[in-house]
Parts: structure tokens; C-alpha cells; sequence
């Protein structure tokens, strides 16, 4: 181990208050929902009733006649575009043209002078459908006889960063493979195997704000106000959708009512775009929950996997096939699939892995990026079939973990980046962290987990920072606020080079108009990569106040003179600009940019006789190399903690032949405070390993990969293996009267 | 949609004679998610928040009157919450703060659901619901009150103005099961007391909340019985048979809770 010589920092690693504390504590801080444009009129959607049918004809003159109604917008209004749009496959059409594929799906919009109005209309626009056979379900998707939803070959998005998009096979719209070594002749000489049939429900991100859009469109000149995560990966599309140049587009991006994943990517903003652009004026669309709920959402999974080991406790081999289910349009799908498959072998030294993930339309709504996607699909499988081999081989799975894990620069996948974090160090101190050794009482039990989340994250940055004339500084720079809070760790990444206070250093929203590219905020990028930028700009307005200086003292207090002496009188800027490139070719396939790590541990307590899970103790290790603000690092692992054990305990969005039938937050319910449990711990690990600035490297979203694993295995732990999400009481007691049955409860 | 705001009891009867469409509402947590979901459009909303005679609670001859405007926060404090543990337990899983600082009992009963929490308590508390209209006032005991999933016998010009329950500071409790920790709503819900009998009254587990009475001696049947009592339904909060399952296991530690 290398001993780390730490240069000293004033503000890197101190928890300061959060920049935006005070304006979002007095409720002055605005979001997209408060924004009012001069002439701007309400939007309202009508959505498809059914899950699959042909439009045979749309009448909105009634509609359009209410007083109040400005225009209806309907398939007919698009033939002067292609409508087509999606980041990775342009599948999606502005609004349905001749055909409806979920329940939920646009199929007309009204611009009217208010809300209310706009809402009436709805009911006066008539529709036509023919319903056709639904496939509600993977197995449905996937059976000979299944309708296919898309016809034709599919075309790739801007931005499906997948190479070669493989041809599509039925409802089958991409495949993502990965193998390593002879896989059955491995398999044949191992010891012990498990396999199981697993399924990972589909849920919802629940961001407290719903999507919203406000967007005007003046000739080639479009303007949204958008809660978008990626502002400039929308400003693309627009652009690309309507064919006008890019800087033809502006996207401004406020504070955002949580994200999650729910707000990447495009989503509402083309057809408020096209709603706008018809009405002439600028139009305002605000989803509500039911409406958030199909416009996107997390994959629902199956998977089939089996793991071998030998007697001694060495891993050998995995095998998994899994099937994400996208719903009716592909979204961030084929990332998902890819990074699952990533993340299916987990982090050990296998002789031989097979890997072949599908991504799979079904009749439900799209499906994109929540949190920790991908790894927190198949992370529970995984660390649950080694959990299941070590208590066959009779031994620790602590044990197990320790001799299997890969070691810090261990290649993991053929051609990617080989590991930069300790995990078997992370994995002792999270087992430590919820008593692993300690006696434990009937009906608890207590598990570890260990994976790795191939973020993906995309390394094309820039920021711009400005010093004032009086000192001040601006940093310019396209990450969004989704409350995850880069705006403070900006501002403490600018002080610190910079060496002025944190208070004096602003950073505000994206305006792509003015703000510089920056790819996108996810993947637990934007401290990493955003932040390079940030401090290279700063660094180059710090080497020219040395160039003015000219050998004298950098004293913060004396910037403003140093100003005056260059430009001989008060005012002008210093504008420094900082960007980051991929090294090397730039391809994916030398990614990820960073391994984030997702290890944790939970120690769980059951009601046999209910089912009812109670989490006594969960414990996460943030390994994020430096972290730049360690009270936010903590409030990230416990946010994505709650969000886990709502993944594992109780979200399911349940779909009857297509129809969401929990579309409302008394049916669907995300973890309250009343679900914490008893004692929740936050390790923070800092190896300075990671590739950000001060060795800084992406956290946030490990930890909801790591605890629903941590919950099963500690259910396991108990007696109680399960192979389906949620964890709900009622499929705790099903399994324990299987169980039972069995003669296996006891055990 | 016309709101009427009475200021007194005498106004609102009135005015409930007068337009017998106009839906009572008090705190709106039941009412307004219909009207935000657009799952009625009422053409008037009778705000019974100014009447004071709705409001409180007292004892009265051995029992308590609880006003129809009791809010759940209310029923939490002592000394009602001495008087009436299992209401009290009952309203403490009612959503949160917000929600239990607006809820009112008579909401509970003017919505009928058969998981409405405030029923289960006052079902084993022999509760009688109080109605009146211009016409006068009847009493009527709570099981005959709720009539069917969301329906009770109010007639068109009836308000309900409070009920009287007895059963104070004897031994009972409140249970539920359900997937989230509070403001969920049950997969079942219970409530049992022991005093002089047996009784348990259950929501969720069938179309209205129901009582089931027993002997002393009957305490080992007892769970047997009152799963058997039930009626429920799969949907997608859980199936018929692990709610019969688990009230029988619901209505066993509830006994062992109050026979201590």
C-alpha cells in the first residue's frame, strides 16, 4: 500500500453548507413549474386508453372550436418532419401517427388559454381505435405468436454509443454479449453450481417534480425551459427533429425537483416543442404523477443465472441470460441492457462468464435510466448465488469474497479499464459496519454485497469561469442541479484553485445559449469529469493573475487591483476555460471512465408468521476516492440507501395486459421516513484513485445497487432465499410456506 | 362549483336540506383526491369546518362522544388517547402529520371504505353514529351504519354529527399489515378488545369493516373465527388468502397483547 502525502486544502473535503440552501429553505429558488413566458399559453395531452391499437382517425374539430382551444396538434400536423425521435433508437414518433403501443401514449395535444379549457377539449377530441393483441409482458414479447411492435429495421438515435446497432429480432431491439473462457467445460469441472430463475419488478424514480416543459418556437428559433438533466443531449435532438442548426436551439434548465434518471434524455420536450410550434405561441406542458409514471420508468427483468465454485471456495464460472423489459419504446434501453451485462459477472476472477442481455418492447410505457441502472438488476442475483454456493461449501461468504474479488488494477472485462477501487477492504468495512461477527438473535440475519456499475460515464466536458472586476466568480458550466449539489462542490473546486471564499464563487443553471458543453448529468459524472473542467478553467484564470502579478503575492483581496493594473482602468474579466477530452481513441470500449463501486450491507430482522421485513442496519461504502464534500457524499448514499430498500421492499408498478393499474401515489408508495432503519452508516473511502479532480471518482448510485443485494442475502441469512423483487410480506410468507413444505423452514 | 360554508349546525342542515348535491367535506383528505383525480365533479362542497357543534370530544354518561370533526391528531392526545388506545393507534398510522392534522373521524365514516382505520377501533367500542337533518336525529349502531364498500345509510338531507362509543380505558389495540412502515394503506387492518368478551373488527378483508364478538372462553378459536369472518379480495395490495392468513396471526398477538 502507497502511502498518500496530502497537500493541504481549504475548502476540497470540508462539508460546506449547500449553495442553494438558503434560496430552496425560503422557497425562492425557481423551478421550470414557475416559469411564465409573455403570450404562453397550457398544454394538455390526450393519451391512448389502450395498450396496443391502430389509429383509424382522429376528428379534433370539435376541439378546436371551444372557446379558449388556440390548436390541436395531431399526427397530421408532422408531415413536414421526420418524426422520429430517441437518443439511442429513433423509434418514437412526436405523436402516435397511425399507431399506439402503451397505454398512456401521446396521441393529441391541446394548446389552450388555460388549463382547465385545455383539459375540457380533451374530451370533445374523438378517436378511433382498432385494439390489436398486447404483449403486457417479456414472455408475452417474447412468444412465437407475439405482435411486433415495431416494424422495419430500427435506425439509431444520436446517441446510442453502442458501435454496430444489431439487427432487430421480433421485439428483440438490441442484444448486448460479453464472454470470457470455455464456459461448459468449466462449468462441468466445477463442484458446486446454483441456478435460479430471478425477475426484478419494474418502478418508478418518483422525482417530487414531474416533468415539465415550457417551449416556444419562433421560425428556426426554439426556446424550451426544460426539468432536463442533459441539456445539450435535448438541444441535439431538437435540433435534429426540427432540422435547424444547434445554436438555432436554447434549452434552459433550472433547478430540478429531483431526477434520478427520470429527466435524462429527451422526453416531454419534442411534442411541446411541436405543440408550440403550431400554436405560435410559447406552451406550457406540466405531467402529473399518472402521466410521469408512463412517460418513463425503471426496466422490469428476468434473468436465468448459475454460478459455479469449487470445494475449496474459488469461483469458477457464470452463466446469465436476462431480458429487460423496455416497454413500447426503446429510451436509454440498450444502455441499460449493456451496463447490466456489465455488471452481471460482478467484480471476481472467473475462469469463464457468459453473458447475453436482451432489451425487449413490450406494450407498457418506455423504460430509461433510473439510478444504479443495470447493477442494481442483476447485483442481487449475482451476490445472492454466491452467498447460496459459500453456505453450501460451508463457508464465510465474507470469506469467499475476499479470496474471489479482484484486486485494485485486476483487468475485469476483456479491453475495459481494470479496477481502481480496494473493494475487499470496502466489503470488511461494510461488514463491520452491521456487526458481521456479532451473535445474532432468531430470525435475523445479516449480508454483504459487492459489484461494480460500469456508469458509462461520457468524459466530454468544458466550463468557462469568469473573475469579476470585484472579485467575484462565475462558473459556467452545463451540470443541472438535480439536488445532488455540483453546484456547491463547483464552488468549492473554484474557491480552491482559485483561493478565494466559497460564498464568492456562483455558479447557476444551464442556458445552453450561453453555458458550454457539458454531455450530461448522470452516471456520477459531474464531480468527476464537470469538475475537471471546472478546475482546469479555473486554473487558467490563476496562471494569468500570476502572469499579471508578475512575481508579486496571489492575495485573494488584492484580485481587484491586479484587474486594474491589466486592463489600466475598473473592469474587464479574467475568463478562464477549462475542458476534458476522451484520452486514447475515445471509444467506449476503453471505459468506464471510473468503475463506481456498490458495496454495502444490511442486517434484517423477519416476521415469519406475516412475512413483514424489518432492516435493522444497513451500512454503504462510498469509495469516491476524495470526496470534495463529505456531508453531501453521505446524504447521496443514504438518499440512494432509501430509494434501495424501496427497490427491494415494496415499489412494483403492476401492469394488467398493458395498463398500469398502481398509476397513483396512495397505490404506489417509495419509502418514508418511518422506513429508515434503526442504523444507517455511510463509509467513506478515500484512495484518491479516482480520475477527478484531487483523485476524485463518481458515488451516488452504487449504494442502490449494493443494499436490495445486502436485503436478499441477509433475508437468505435468515433461511428465506428469494428469487423475486419486491420483498413484500405477503411473497416473504409464500416462500416461507414453500419452505416449509420442503422441510427446510426451520432451518 | 359553489362552496357552502355554514356557521352553525342548524345553518348546515339547513343548507343540506336545500341542496342535497352539495358533498359535506371537513378536512378533504378523502374528498379532494376525488376531485384531483376527477373522479367526481360535485356542482357544490359543503365546508363544514365553522361548525363548532361538529367539533371535539366529551364524555358523556360512562361513554365518549366524539364530534365528526375529531381529527386524527386529536384523537392521539391524551386523555382521549387513554380512553381509546385502539383509536389511537389506529390514527397514528394515518399518514402523515399533515394528513392526520386535516382527516376527521366523521370523514372516515361518511367515506365508508372498508379500509377506512377509524372503523376497526370504534366497531370493537360499540360505536353509534349520530345523524341528523332538518327532519331530527336518529342513532344508528355502527355496524348497520356502513352498508356496503363506500356506501352507509345516510339519507340525502343527513349530516353526521359525531358517535358516541363506550368500551373506555378497557384492554385494546390496533394492528395492520402492510408493505411501508405508515401511510400505507393495509393489507388488513384490526382491532380487538377484551373486556367482559371477546371482539375484533377488521378492514380490508372484506366489503365493509366487520365485527366478530366471542366469549372469554373462546380465546383459542378465536383467530380461527374472525379469519373466517372475513371476505376479502385479491387486488394489488395483496391476495384473499394471505389476508385471512394474516388475521388470524394479526387477531393471536393482538389477544396475547391485551390478556396480559
Amino acid at each position: 500500500m502507497t502511502i498518500i502525502e496530502r497537500q493541504p486544502l481549504a475548502h476540497v473535503g470540508r462539508s460546506v453548507p449547500r449553495r442553494d440552501a438558503h434560496e430552496k429553505l425560503r422557497g425562492a429558488a425557481q423551478f421550470v413549474g414557475d416559469f411564465v413566458v409573455p403570450r404562453m399559453v397550457h398544454g394538455k395531452v390526450l393519451r391512448s386508453p389502450f395498450a396496443h391499437a391502430r389509429v383509424v382517425a382522429v376528428d379534433a374539430s370539435e376541439a378546436e372550436a371551444l372557446p379558449g382551444v388556440v390548436c390541436v396538434l395531431t399526427g397530421d400536423d408532422l408531415t413536414d418532419l421526420d418524426p422520429y425521435w430517441g437518443h439511442a433508437i429513433k423509434d418514437r414518433p412526436i405523436v402516435a401517427l397511425d399507431h399506439v403501443r402503451f397505454a398512456g401514449e401521446p396521441v393529441a395535444a391541446v394548446a389552450a388559454e388555460d388549463e382547465a379549457t385545455a383539459a375540457a377539449a380533451l374530451n370533445a377530441i374523438r378517436v378511433e381505435y382498432e385494439e390489436l393483441p398486447v404483449a403486457g409482458t417479456i414472455e408475452q414479447a417474447l412468444a412465437d405468436d407475439a405482435p411486433i411492435l415495431h416494424e422495419g429495421p430500427l435506425r439509431p438515435g444520436l446517441f446510442h454509443g453502442l458501435g454496430e446497432l444489431p439487427p432487430r429480432e421480433g421485439n428483440v431491439c438490441y442484444r448486448y454479449r460479453i464472454d470470457r473462457g470455455e464456459l461448459e467445460s468449466v462449468f462441468a469441472r466445477a463442484d458446486l453450481i446454483v441456478e435460479g430463475e430471478y425477475s426484478f419488478p419494474a418502478v418508478y424514480q418518483y422525482a417530487m417534480e414531474t416533468h415539465t416543459v415550457v417551449a416556444q418556437v419562433e421560425g428556426e428559433e426554439i426556446t424550451v425551459w426544460s426539468t432536463c438533466q442533459h441539456p445539450f443531449l435535448v438541444r441535439a435532438e431538437l435540433a435534429d427533429l426540427f432540422a435547424v442548426p444547434l445554436a438555432s436551439v436554447r434549452v434552459v434548465v433550472p433547478y430540478l425537483g429531483g431526477g434520478f434518471g427520470s429527466k435524462s434524455y429527451t422526453k416531454m420536450e419534442p411534442l411541446t416543442a411541436a405543440l408550440a410550434r403550431k400554436a405560435g405561441r410559447p406552451v406550457r406542458i406540466q405531467n402529473r404523477v399518472d402521466e410521469s409514471m408512463v412517460t418513463t420508468r425503471r426496466h422490469g427483468m428476468r434473468c436465468r443465472m448459475r454460478t459455479a465454485m469449487t470445494n475449496e471456495g474459488n469461483l469458477v464460472a457464470r452463466d446469465v441470460d436476462c431480458w429487460f423489459d423496455t416497454g413500447a419504446y426503446a429510451d436509454n434501453g440498450p444502455r441499460v441492457t449493456a451496463t447490466g451485462g456489465d455488471a452481471a459477472p460482478g467484480p471476481y476472477r472467473w475462469h469463464a462468464y457468459r453473458v447475453d442481455a436482451r432489451c425487449v418492447y413490450t406494450n407498457t410505457g418506455p423504460a430509461g435510466s433510473y439510478r444504479a441502472f443495470g447493477a442494481a438488476h442483476l447485483q442481487w442475483i449475482g451476490e445472492s448465488q454466491i452467498d447460496e454456493l459459500a453456505r453450501r461449501a460451508g463457508l464465510d461468504p465474507l470469506a469467499v469474497r475476499r479470496d474471489n474479488l479482484c484486486l485494485p488494477g485486476e483487468e475485469l472485462r476483456n479491453g475495459a479499464k481494470s479496477l481502481d477501487a480496494d473493494l475487499i477492504g470496502d466489503v470488511e468495512q461494510a461488514a463491520a459496519a452491521v456487526g458481521w461477527s456479532e451473535p445474532k438473535r432468531a430470525n435475523v440475519g445479516r449480508g454483504v454485497s459487492v459489484g461494480l456499475l460500469a456508469a458509462g460515464a461520457h468524459p466530454v466536458s468544458t466550463a468557462i469561469v469568469r473573475l469579476e472586476a470585484d472579485g467575484q466568480v462565475v462558473v459556467l458550466v452545463g451540470t443541472t442541479e438535480v439536488g445532488q449539489g455540483p453546484r456547491t462542490v463547483f464552488a468549492q473546486i473554484a474557491a480552491e484553485e482559485l483561493g478565494v471564499d466559497v460564498e464568492q464563487v456562483t455558479v447557476r443553471g444551464t442556458d445552453t445559449r450561453f453555458t458550454p458543453y457539458d454531455r450530461s448529468t448522470g452516471a456520477s459524472r459531474s464531480t468527476t469529469i464537470a469538475g475537471l473542467a471546472v478546475q482546469r478553467a479555473a486554473r487558467q484564470v490563476r496562471d494569468q493573475l500570476e502572469e499579471i502579478a508578475a512575481g508579486d503575492p496571489l492575495e485573494p483581496t488584492a484580485y481587484p487591483e491586479l484587474l486594474r493594473r491589466h486592463f489600466g482602468f475598473t473592469g474587464g474579466e479574467l475568463i478562464g476555460s477549462g475542458e476534458v477530452a476522451p484520452t486514447g481513441t475515445g471509444s467506449y470500449a476503453e471505459g468506464p471512465v471510473f468503475w463506481e463501486v456498490c458495496v454495502g450491507a444490511a442486517e434484517v430482522e423477519v416476521d415469519p408468521e406475516t412475512g413483514v421485513v424489518r432492516v435493522r442496519r444497513t451500512a454503504t461504502v462510498a469509495d469516491v476516492g476524495r470526496a470534495i464534500n463529505p456531508q453531501l457524499v453521505q446524504r447521496q448514499d443514504e438518499g440512494a440507501t432509501l430509494q434501495g430498500l424501496g427497490n427491494a421492499l415494496f415499489e412494483e408498478m403492476v401492469f394488467e395486459d398493458g395498463q398500469l393499474l398502481n398509476d397513483t401515489l396512495l397505490d404506489y408508495r417509495v419509502p418514508s421516513f418511518a422506513d429508515l432503519p434503526n442504523e444507517m452508516t455511510c463509509v467513506i473511502v478515500e484512495n484518491e484513485d479516482g480520475p477527478g479532480p484531487y483523485g476524485a471518482k463518481g458515488c451516488g448510485e452504487g449504494a442502490l445497487a449494493a443494499i436490495p443485494a445486502a436485503v436478499v442475502n441477509a433475508l437468505a441469512d435468515v433461511g428465506v432465499p428469494m428469487q423475486e423483487l419486491p420483498l413484500t410480506p405477503e411473497r416473504v410468507w409464500r416462500r416461507i410456506q414453500t419452505l416449509k413444505e420442503e422441510g427446510k423452514w426451520p432451518r | 362549483m359553489d362552496v357552502l360554508t355554514p356557521r352553525s349546525l342548524e345553518q348546515a342542515l339547513r343548507l343540506k336540506a336545500e341542496r342535497p348535491d352539495a358533498v359535506p367535506i371537513q378536512g378533504g383528505t378523502d374528498v379532494m383526491v376525488e376531485l384531483n383525480f376527477d373522479r367526481a365533479r360535485p356542482a357544490a362542497l359543503l365546508n363544514l369546518n365553522e361548525v363548532a357543534e361538529l367539533r371535539g370530544w366529551s364524555r358523556q354518561n360512562g361513554r365518549v362522544w366524539l364530534g365528526s370533526g375529531l381529527t386524527y391528531a386529536e384523537a392521539m392526545e391524551r386523555p382521549l388517547a387513554e380512553a381509546l388506545p385502539a383509536l389511537a393507534e389506529a390514527a397514528r398510522t394515518v399518514g402523515g402529520p399533515q394528513i392526520r392534522n386535516r382527516g376527521t373521524i366523521g370523514g372516515n365514516l361518511g367515506t365508508a371504505s372498508p379500509a377506512g382505520d377509524a372503523l376497526p377501533p370504534l366497531l370493537v367500542c360499540g360505536a353509534e353514529v349520530k345523524i341528523a337533518s332538518v327532519r331530527g336525529e336518529r342513532i344508528v349502531p355502527l355496524p348497520d351504519f356502513v352498508v356496503g364498500p363506500k356506501r352507509n345509510v345516510l339519507a340525502e338531507d343527513e349530516l353526521i354529527l359525531g358517535v358516541s362509543v363506550g368500551g373506555t380505558e378497557s384492554r385494546q389495540t390496533f394492528m395492520k399489515v402492510g408493505p411501508r412502515n405508515a401511510m400505507v394503506i393495509a393489507v388488513v387492518s384490526l382491532a380487538v378488545r377484551v373486556d367482559g368478551d371477546l371482539r375484533a373488527a377488521f378492514g380490508s378483508a372484506g366489503p365493509v369493516p366487520t365485527l366478530v364478538r366471542a366469549g372469554l372462553g373462546d380465546v383459542d378459536s378465536f383467530p380461527q373465527r374472525v379469519a373466517e369472518a372475513a371476505s376479502p379480495i385479491d387486488d394489488v395490495r395483496g391476495t384473499a388468502s394471505y389476508r385471512r392468513h394474516a388475521l388470524r396471526i394479526l387477531t393471536r398477538r393482538a389477544l396475547d397483547r391485551c390478556l396480559v
